[in-house]
């Protein structure tokens, strides 16, 4: 497959699937901007949202899964720190579009292959 | 300010097959997204995405053809609903020995900054993204 980009793809694209996943939710999205402003356990998280402690546990998993936050254990709390250079990912728009067609093209060859 | 995206692809196949994949509103639910696309300049199709886990609504974005001249090229005016961004997508076709060169240029997508002071509207294409890649 020859695609070429107008701009360097510098990362895996398994990496980019599961922030993408990641970001989609508007709960896990809050979560990364209440991370943002600094590390948090679980329990300093759980009352900006209507959601019970195992939801919003889920829901950092997921993130963690990503590598869009890391989390450390400290006694009995679980901390959870938002990761900057995955952040920085997700913020760049025209990434994103660059990503989104580049996988489109690929089924569009797929499709016309079988056809 | 805004940014424009240029990929370029080589397909195995005649200017006229590729043209049809990109006109046909079954064909382009099978590799871009769900749509009622019709290939009639100054109409507006919708094209769908899901939203992802949220169990919101599915996502739009809105899709008129600015220009259209078989089987070489297309304009569209492409909107994000959610985002109120307006961009152009320009697909040129160009027939080679062996088949079809097909440019696609994404413009007028607003930087990072401009992205960013769009606020929550993230967008759920993303998650089907994701899907397809995993699928």
């Amino acid at each position: 497959m020859d695609i070429s980009l107008g701009m360097q793809i510098d990362r895996a694209s398994t990496a980019r699937v599961d922030i993408f996943h990641a970001v989609a939710d508007a709960n896990r999205r809050k979560l990364l901007d209440l991370l943002a402003a600094g590390e948090r356990p679980v329990q300093e998280l759980v009352p900006h949202f209507d959601m019970s402690f195992q939801a919003v546990s889920q829901h950092l998993h997921i993130l963690a899964e990503a590598g869009l936050v890391t989390r450390r254990k400290q006694g009995r709390y679980r901390i959870y720190r938002a990761q900057p250079a995955a952040l920085r990912d997700i913020h760049d728009w025209a990434g994103q579009y660059r990503a989104f067609w580049e996988n489109r093209l690929e089924r569009l060859g797929g499709y016309l292959d079988e056809t | 300010m805004t940014l424009s995206l240029d990929f370029e692809k080589h397909f195995p196949h005649p200017p006229a097959k590729v043209w049809r994949a990109l006109v046909t509103s079954e064909a382009l639910a099978q590799w871009l997204m769900p749509n009622d696309f019709e290939p009639v300049i100054g109409r507006t199709a919708r094209f769908t995405y899901p939203r992802g886990d949220c169990g919101q609504e599915d996502g739009v974005v809105l899709v008129e053809v600015e220009a259209l001249d078989p089987p070489v090229r297309m304009v569209w005016r492409w909107q994000n609903a959610d985002l109120g961004e307006t961009t152009r997508v320009v697909f040129s076709l160009e027939a080679t020995g062996d088949g079809t060169r097909l440019r696609l240029s994404h413009t007028g997508i607003p930087t990072e900054q401009e992205a960013r002071s769009l606020g929550g509207g993230w967008p759920g294409k993303l998650e089907s993204l994701g899907q397809t890649l995993r699928g």
